[in-house]
């Protein structure tokens, strides 16, 4: 594997992470301590090795940031835990009854912050028996 | 990723903790960590360097072998000292920054990246580590033996003729 300077950057990157993860407290909920370095330990290995088959040097370059932008909003605010944004203007939120255009994926993937970046926009797909089953 | 038993086994050894207090450098901030139940310590507090342990290779050893058998990544009945961990185990250069990061914590000690991507076997590992607190007991010394006697002999014998 050619290793090159955004190799050793992402592992000082990743390493980084777990560092954090060691000698983290959670000051807003005390007693989910450990379950908060869990679930750092545990976003870092999954979002890492979901684009580790990045190639363009742009797009990783994006991920370090979106990387260290993850790092500081965390270490600012005591949450590890991604900031949840609301939908851009003018588009409404998916359904599997309306026709999706594609510029609304496209303002909706530009609208995103950079350290959403990883994290897929998910559609609900409802079946419409399971809509009318007695529950 | 570790365990937490991981954790719980490193603290264990804090018992025996002597009352050294040496000055740290500020790379992490201060934590309150529990040592006994009356008294509580800063963690820049805790000595880096245990002057009262001794580091030998059996123990360097134990450790390291533990903390790989306790990584859930690696089947703890195929390692041993000499399998490979990319090709036989079947690791990440990113599970060996894990790795790497646990060893740091569990030897107090920093490992600089461009040694860590070096590491392939366990046996480099615990040889990295022997250089770094000087042990050198399982290195059979390189003793002049009798075939170097006898050509320096010679060599004086000649130089004298």
């Amino acid at each position: 594997m050619c290793k090159g300077l955004t190799y050793f950057r992402v592992l000082q990157l990743y390493k980084r992470i777990i560092k954090i993860s060691y000698s983290w407290q959670a000051i807003n909920h005390p007693a989910k301590t450990l379950e908060e370095q869990i679930y750092i330990r545990n976003q870092a290995r999954e979002l890492f090795r979901k684009n580790k088959n990045v190639k363009d040097s742009n797009e990783i370059e994006e991920h370090i940031r979106e990387g260290e932008a993850r790092i500081e909003l965390a270490c600012h605010y005591r949450n590890p835990y991604p900031r949840l944004v609301n939908l851009p203007t003018y588009s409404l939120p998916p359904n599997h009854n309306r026709i999706r255009f594609r510029t609304e994926y496209e303002t909706e993937d530009m609208s995103r912050p950079i350290y959403l970046k990883s994290f897929e926009t998910k559609e609900e797909i409802l079946d419409n028996d399971e809509q009318f089953k007695p529950n | 990723m570790l365990s937490s038993t991981v954790r719980l086994l490193m603290r264990s050894g804090s018992l025996l903790r002597p009352l050294i207090i040496t000055a740290r450098p500020l790379s992490i901030k201060p934590t309150l960590i529990n040592l006994t139940e009356k008294r509580k310590t800063l963690i820049n507090e805790i000595p880096r360097r245990w002057s009262h342990v001794h580091y030998t290779y059996p123990m360097i050893e134990s450790r390291v072998m533990l903390l790989l058998r306790l990584f859930d990544k690696i089947d703890s009945n195929s390692l041993k000292l000499d399998s490979r961990f990319v090709q036989d185990l079947g690791l990440d250069s990113l599970d060996i920054v894990e790795i790497t990061a646990a060893l740091e914590d569990e030897f107090w000690t920093e490992i600089p990246d461009c040694d860590s991507d070096h590491f392939a076997t366990p046996r480099h590992v615990i040889q990295y580590l022997c250089d770094k607190y000087d042990v050198y007991e399982h290195i059979e010394p390189i003793s002049a033996g009798k075939e170097y006697l006898e050509e320096a002999k010679a060599a004086a014998d000649r130089a004298h003729h």
